[in-house]
C-alpha cells in the first residue's frame, strides 16, 4: 500500500516537473514578439552594454580607458565586483559571517574525535601548505589581471588550515582567527570612510593607476581583495575547527 | 551552443526538485538543494551568454577592439558572489541536519512512523 | 566545442540522475562532487573563468568535504546509541 502511493507520488511529480521544465525552455528560448528573456544575437540589447562601453553616465560621457578610476583593472568582473558593486560584496561577506555564527551555535557540540595521521601525511603537511598559500596569495594579488580573486583566494588559504587540522599539527587558534576576521572586516569599512573623506563618495578608488595591465595598476582593488580573502579564510576555517578540534 | 546551456541547467534545476520533493532522507534533501542551486547558477550565466562571445577580460589590443563581442560580466559577478553564499547556508543547514539527528535518533523527515532510514 | 558541451552535459544530466535516486548517502555525495566539477567546465565554455575557478575551489572542494564531514560525524554516532 504504502509502496503504491510513493510510486504514485512520484508519476505525478514527474510529470508536473517535466511540465514545468518544457514551458519555461520554451519561454526562454523564444525570440518572438514580447518582452524577451535572453537576446544572445544582438548585443545592443543586453542590460550591460554600457558598463562595456564603459559609459555609465550617458552617451556623451569623456570617459575613456585608465582615466578613471572603474577602468583600471583589466577583468571586468574585478571591477563590477569591488568597484561598482562593492557594497554588495560588503553586505554578502557579512551574511557569510551571520551563517557562521549561526552554524557554531547550532551545532552538537559533544566529544570531538580526532583519528592519529599517518607519518606520511604529518611530514609531508607543511609542504602542502606553503604551496596552498602561495596559490592563495597569488590568486588575491592577480585578481585585478587574471582570472581569480578574493573568494577562490580566501577557500585555498583555508584550505591550508585544513590539512593543519587533518594532520594534527598546530597552526592558528580560535583566538588568532577572530582577531584576523575582526581586523579585516574593520579595515574594509576604514578603508570606505577614508575615500570618503579623501574623494567624497563612499568606497571610491582614490588610488589611480596608470596603465592596464601593469601589476600595481588596480589601486585599491588587490587591497580590498586581500581583505576579503582573509575574512573569507577565517569564517571557513571556523567550520573546520568546529568540527575536528579537541576541546 | 546557448540551447545546450540552458537546457543542461534547467535539467539540473528540475531533477534536483524531483529529489527535494520526493526523497525521505535529510542529508539526501539538501544534496538536492545544491544541484538546484548549481542549475540556478549556470542559468544565470547562460542568460549572458552572447554567440561566439570573448571572455571579459582585455588583454590585447584586439580585445579592446572587441568589446561588442564580450558576454555580459554582470551575471558572473552576481554569480560569484553567490556561490559563497550558497556554501555559507549549506554549512548552516547541515548543522540543523546533526542537531536534528541528535535529538530524534534518526534522518528521515518522518520519524515518527518509520525508524529505520540508512545513513 | 559543441561536442565537447553535449558530452559534458549528459554526464551532468545523469549524474544529477543516479545522485538522487541511488541510496547510498556516500556515493551520492562523491557524484554530487562530479557533477558540481563537471558544472565548472561548463562555466569555462560559457567564456566564465572567474566563476569557474570560484565553483571548482569552493562548490566542488569544499561542499563536498563539508558533506563527508557530516556523514561521518553521523555515522560515528550511530553506534552509541
Amino acid at each position: 500500500m504504502k509502496d503504491e502511493k510513493s510510486l504514485f507520488i512520484n508519476i505525478v511529480a514527474l510529470l508536473i516537473l517535466s511540465f514545468m521544465a518544457f514551458y519555461i525552455y520554451k519561454v526562454s528560448i523564444d525570440t518572438g514578439e514580447g518582452i524577451k528573456i535572453t537576446d544572445n544575437i544582438t548585443p545592443k540589447m543586453r542590460v550591460a552594454d554600457r558598463f562595456l562601453k564603459k559609459n555609465v553616465l550617458d552617451e556623451n560621457s569623456t570617459y575613456n580607458f585608465s582615466q578613471t578610476a572603474e577602468d583600471t583593472s583589466a577583468n571586468i568582473v574585478t571591477s563590477i565586483v569591488v568597484d561598482y558593486r562593492l557594497f554588495d560584496t560588503t553586505l554578502e561577506v557579512i551574511v557569510l559571517f551571520v551563517t557562521i555564527l549561526g552554524f557554531g551555535f547550532v551545532i552538537p557540540k559533544d566529544r570531538r574525535r580526532i583519528l592519529k595521521p599517518s607519518v606520511i601525511l604529518y611530514r609531508w603537511s607543511p609542504i602542502l601548505m606553503i604551496l596552498m598559500l602561495m596559490i592563495g596569495g597569488y590568486m588575491f594579488i592577480n585578481g585585478h589581471l587574471s582570472p581569480g580573486g578574493g573568494f577562490p583566494a580566501g577557500a585555498i588559504i583555508s584550505t591550508a588550515v585544513l590539512i593543519g587540522v587533518l594532520a594534527g599539527r598546530k597552526t592558528v587558534n580560535h583566538k588568532t582567527l577572530k582577531v584576523v576576521e575582526a581586523i579585516a572586516g574593520i579595515s574594509i569599512f576604514g578603508i570606505g570612510i577614508a575615500s570618503f573623506i579623501i574623494k567624497g563618495v563612499f568606497f571610491q578608488n582614490f588610488l589611480t593607476g596608470d596603465k592596464i595591465g601593469d601589476l600595481f595598476s588596480g589601486g585599491l582593488i588587490p587591497v580590498f581583495y586581500a581583505l576579503i580573502a582573509f575574512k573569507v579564510a577565517a569564517e571557513l576555517s571556523n567550520i573546520y575547527f568546529e568540527f575536528y578540534e579537541e576541546c | 551552443m546557448t540551447k545546450i546551456f540552458i537546457l543542461s541547467s534547467l535539467s539540473l534545476v528540475f531533477v534536483g526538485l524531483y529529489g527535494v520533493l520526493t526523497r525521505k532522507n535529510i542529508v539526501k534533501i539538501l544534496i538536492a538543494l545544491n544541484i538546484i542551486e548549481t542549475g540556478i547558477n549556470m542559468l544565470l550565466v547562460a542568460f549572458g551568454y552572447v554567440e561566439g562571445g570573448i571572455t571579459p577580460i582585455l588583454q590585447s589590443d584586439l580585445s579592446i577592439a572587441n568589446l561588442d563581442k564580450m558576454v555580459d560580466p554582470v551575471p558572473q559577478a552576481l554569480v560569484l558572489t553567490s556561490i559563497v553564499i550558497g556554501l555559507g547556508t549549506t554549512a548552516f543547514a547541515l548543522s540543523l541536519a546533526m542537531r536534528y539527528k541528535d535529538t530524534h535518533n534518526s534522518i528521515s523527515i518522518r520519524a515518527t512512523d518509520e525508524e529505520g532510514v540508512n545513513v | 566545442m559543441n561536442n565537447l558541451a553535449i558530452f559534458i552535459a549528459l554526464i551532468m544530466f545523469l549524474g544529477a540522475v543516479w545522485t538522487v535516486l541511488t541510496e547510498d548517502v556516500f556515493k551520492a555525495i562523491v557524484i554530487f562532487g562530479i557533477v558540481s566539477l563537471m558544472s565548472s567546465v561548463m562555466f569555462l565554455l560559457m567564456q566564465a573563468p572567474d566563476v569557474a575557478i570560484t565553483e571548482a575551489a569552493i562548490g566542488s572542494g569544499i561542499t563536498t568535504a563539508l558533506f563527508i564531514f557530516t556523514y561521518k560525524k553521523m555515522e560515528e554516532r550511530k553506534d552509541e546509541r
